[in-house]
């Protein structure tokens, strides 16, 4: 890894996401030539229905894409990092699941308010991580027993998920699309809380960069290395948790960001966390709004909900790498 | 200088170490020998205190347990026998070797630095330093770690197994070099070593376990005296056209 030309890289990926943020907000159903386009920007009198559309739709929309990368792919790099496993990520270990657990059984128990949605999804997803990593440990906390404990853990969830949303009818309704997973936000006031959150972590994770590094390195060398290795791990998955948590409060059940973009970013700057966790957060971004963005522009008029299209993606990814896997083994 | 006491571990209902009573003496380089399933391995767990134990292990007076992390790094460090394959350079990884120094944003001093390059250059590892270690072979990612265990520069190194996965050439050199930080820095080093030949050469003090405890504990000299070569681990005595004495599978 020529570590001079990572700058250029992050750099790189920073302009692509600017690029995939503008044609969010320029492209959907509804055309708009560029002028039109500019002019709705402008919010001049003349472009008010454009105005409209790219404030109260697209760019909400947009946020939230760039929201729900940043959170999932993070969580899914420290994931990773933390328990030395490539193939872990929010969704595979259970965090999601815990999260969107969390959030069904608030809605049906306690009729809570939408905007304190995060922090019972925060709440869901820690719960659920602690779980599993009890569970694997008693059991040898190996790679292979975190990942099958989160399986395990993240079905007993779903079904969960499933029972209380046949449970209560208004539930339901809205459970499909919160299985699927959709960036199609109300509001950008929908957003306040979870951003806060996500930048929250997003920046104590990069504090705890070189600790994170250290982690990776297994808990007996961590702890030579002069790691508080137990209290490190705690920090670590309350982080993934806040961050996987926060972005399933408002996109759903959304799979596959969190195990594809670490992948993605490692072959571009390597892995330490330094590096990783910006550049995994800005591929998350690019995948999530690129993903939603063909699902508004194939379909026009209608629209394929953006979890659709990333399990479309991501289980050929998820499969490639098992394959992958395989053939080190061998 | 290591000072463990009545040190027992259980796995279940299995004793894994039994009443461990033992002196490591400051400045020496002490080889602990045994077969396989004797608990080497765990004794140095312990040590790193990354696994639980009743007992106690104290390093110059405090026990090892009570020290804060960061502290105990300064002054003690461990490399396990199994190594994580990491996607980390070489450079990186040796740089971690600096968490005990460095503040809480991880920037590397000069002198941080300085260490890092040192031992890359030790370890013959310079022209590696950019590669990923989990591309090096099995004995370059050994020297890679125990880099890593250089540029954290504790005063007491303690290595399981370190070159067993080395050519005989490389091995050769990490021994020398583990030998000189005993001879030249004064420093104290502990391997856990799997060639009893070059254990009885380079160390002055052997300690050798069985099921668990401590059967001998002196010099190489007082070991060969008592046998424990032949004796304990089967082996021949023979010598060569100089007259020095080695040790044998028959």
């Amino acid at each position: 890894m020529n570590k001079s030309r990572i700058p250029h890289k992050i750099l790189g990926t920073v302009l692509l996401l600017f690029i995939v943020c503008v044609l969010s907000i320029r492209l959907g159903s509804t055309h708009m030539t560029t002028d039109e386009f500019i002019r709705g920007l402008l919010m001049a009198d003349d472009a008010l229905t454009f105005s409209t559309i790219i404030y109260k739709l697209r760019l909400p929309r947009m946020l939230a894409g760039l929201l729900a990368g940043i959170g999932l792919a993070t969580s899914g790099t420290i994931l990773q990092s933390i328990t030395g496993n490539k193939m872990a990520s929010p969704n595979i270990v259970g965090v999601n699941s815990g999260a969107g657990f969390a959030i069904i059984l608030s809605l049906s128990l306690t009729g809570i308010s939408i905007s304190l949605l995060p922090v019972a999804a925060f709440v869901g997803a820690f719960a659920a991580t602690a779980v599993i990593i009890l569970i694997a440990s008693r059991l040898g906390a190996t790679k292979t027993n975190v990942i099958l404990t989160g399986i395990a853990f993240s079905s007993i969830l779903s079904a969960g998920i499933s029972l209380l949303s046949l449970l209560d009818t208004d539930v339901l309704a809205n459970y499909n699309a919160f299985s699927i997973g959709s960036i199609a936000v109300s509001s950008s006031d929908q957003l306040l809380l979870p951003a806060i959150m996500i930048a929250f972590a997003f920046a104590t994770a990069m504090f705890f960069a070189q600790k994170i590094n250290v982690l990776s390195l297994g808990d007996s060398i961590a702890g030579s290395l002069g790691i508080n290795v137990r209290a490190t791990r705690i920090i670590a998955m309350l982080l993934a948790s806040i961050l996987a948590g926060s972005a399933v409060s408002f996109a759903g059940l959304l799979g596959f960001v969190g195990l594809m973009s670490p992948h993605i970013a490692r072959t571009m700057v390597g892995s330490n966390a330094k590096h990783l966790l910006p550049c995994s957060a800005l591929c998350g971004s690019i995948i999530v709004l690129l993903a939603d963005l063909l699902g508004r522009v194939i379909f026009a008029p209608s629209e394929l909900p953006v979890g659709i299209l990333m399990a479309l993606i991501g289980a050929p990814f998820f499969l490639i790498l098992l394959i992958k896997r395989g053939h080190n083994n061998d | 200088m290591i000072e463990i006491n009545d040190l027992c571990v259980m796995a279940g209902k299995k004793e894994i170490l039994n009443n461990i009573t033992l002196s490591v003496p400051r400045g020496k380089f002490t080889a602990i020998l045994g077969k396989h399933g004797s608990g080497k391995s765990t004794l140095i767990s312990c040590i790193a205190s990354s696994i639980r134990y009743s007992g106690s292990i104290k390093l110059d007076g405090r026990l090892i347990s009570k020290i804060p992390p960061r502290t105990r790094a300064r002054l003690i460090s461990v490399l396990p026998q199994h190594l994580t394959s990491t996607d980390l350079t070489v450079r990186e990884l040796v740089s971690l070797g600096r968490s005990a120094y460095t503040g809480i944003t991880a920037r590397l001093s000069s002198n941080d630095e300085e260490m890092i390059t040192r031992a890359l250059a030790v370890t013959d590892m310079t022209d590696l330093a950019d590669i990923a270690v989990a591309k090096l072979s099995g004995g370059e990612r050994q020297s890679a770690f125990i880099a890593m265990t250089i540029a954290q520069d504790a005063n007491v190194m303690i290595f399981d197994e370190p070159t067993t996965y080395m050519d005989a050439k490389r091995a050769f050199a990490v021994s020398d070099l583990l030998l000189s930080f005993v001879k030249s820095d004064n420093k104290t080093v502990v391997a856990v070593m799997h060639d009893i030949n070059r254990a009885l050469t380079m160390a002055d003090n052997v300690v050798v376990l069985e099921g668990g405890k401590v059967i001998f504990s002196g010099s190489p000299g007082q070991c060969k005296d008592l046998g424990i070569p032949t004796e304990h681990f089967g082996l021949t005595r023979i010598e060569d056209i100089q007259g020095r004495e080695f040790f044998i599978h028959p």
